[in-house]
């Protein structure tokens, strides 16, 4: 009878506790693993999840946005990030981190041999200024590149950079997202049998099943 | 052929392009869902549900601007 009413008095207990799991803990500890949270989830896609204790979640975002953004590259190849031609979409494909900024690697020494084959300057002229000597540039460069068969056309843009640039702004979503848990002081997953276990609070001896 | 010229050169994409959209959306919605999905349990079946709302909103969409473009507009 003792037993059973120290049991109901522990099951009271934890779902109490449920009742409000994500109690934030005031402190500076929580700016700072919220910054190098976003920073992690920034390079590579997943990480500062994992940082935060959710590391199946992380590991599903891993997956998801690098694979979204490499089968993008891999369908517009190597001109798919182009900051030259396609600023804004270029922008949301260097929020996937180290992925963006690689693809970007291989795009300037791409554009280098496609300028050199071409015998180009690196930069066309401004249309502002000279309208016809730019459109002389661009056409030149457009030809190398497709001399080179590196030139990206519909269908293929579409989709490269639909990939691509989703992949990156679903970054951005889970950047966001792990500054924020950083912030509220949220660490792991929520469990019916560890109802501490969304907060920074240690768990007590004893306490849960 | 190295591995990473799959990268390099474009692919060639025919008119079924269209249903690249279909991978495209199952990755938003998971990783929607992994975001948002209050335990992990819970994120297949949400995904799945979300995958098929958006796939019904776009038919619909794209059958009422067929619509207004063939007998409207």
């Amino acid at each position: 009878m003792h037993k059973l009413f120290i049991d109901i008095q522990r099951d009271a207990g934890e779902s109490a506790a449920l009742e409000k799991p994500r109690v934030m803990k005031k402190g500076s500890g929580n700016v700072i693993v919220a910054v190098v949270a976003t920073a992690l989830a920034w390079l590579v896609p997943g990480a500062g999840h994992v940082l935060l204790g959710r590391t199946l979640r992380g590991m599903i975002l891993f997956v998801c946005i690098n694979g979204l953004f490499w089968a993008g590259v891999a369908v517009g190849g190597v001109f798919t990030v182009d900051p030259y031609q396609q600023r804004l979409w270029a922008a949301a494909q260097l929020a996937t981190g180290t992925s963006g900024l690689v693809a970007l690697r291989f795009q300037n020494a791409a554009r280098q041999k496609v300028l050199k084959d071409a015998r180009l300057d690196a930069l066309p002229p401004n249309p502002d200024n000279n309208f016809a000597a730019y459109n002389s540039w661009m056409s030149q460069f457009r030809q190398a590149q497709a001399q080179d068969n590196l030139a990206l056309v519909y269908p293929a843009d579409t989709v490269a950079q639909s990939y691509s640039g989703v992949a990156g702004l679903l970054n951005f979503m889970c950047i966001i997202d792990a500054l924020l848990l950083g912030l509220m002081g949220r660490k792991g997953e929520l469990t019916r049998l560890d109802p501490l276990a969304g907060t920074d609070q240690p768990r007590q001896e004893g306490a849960g099943a | 052929m190295m591995a990473w010229e799959v990268f390099y050169n474009p692919m060639e994409l025919g008119w079924r392009h269209v249903w690249l959209l279909l991978p495209l959306l199952a990755v938003c919605a998971i990783v929607y869902k992994t975001v948002r999905a209050e335990r992990p349990s819970q994120i297949p079946r949400q995904v799945a549900v979300l995958w098929l709302y958006i796939m019904l909103g776009l038919v619909v969409l794209g059958g009422a601007f067929y619509l207004l473009l063939e007998y409207v507009a």
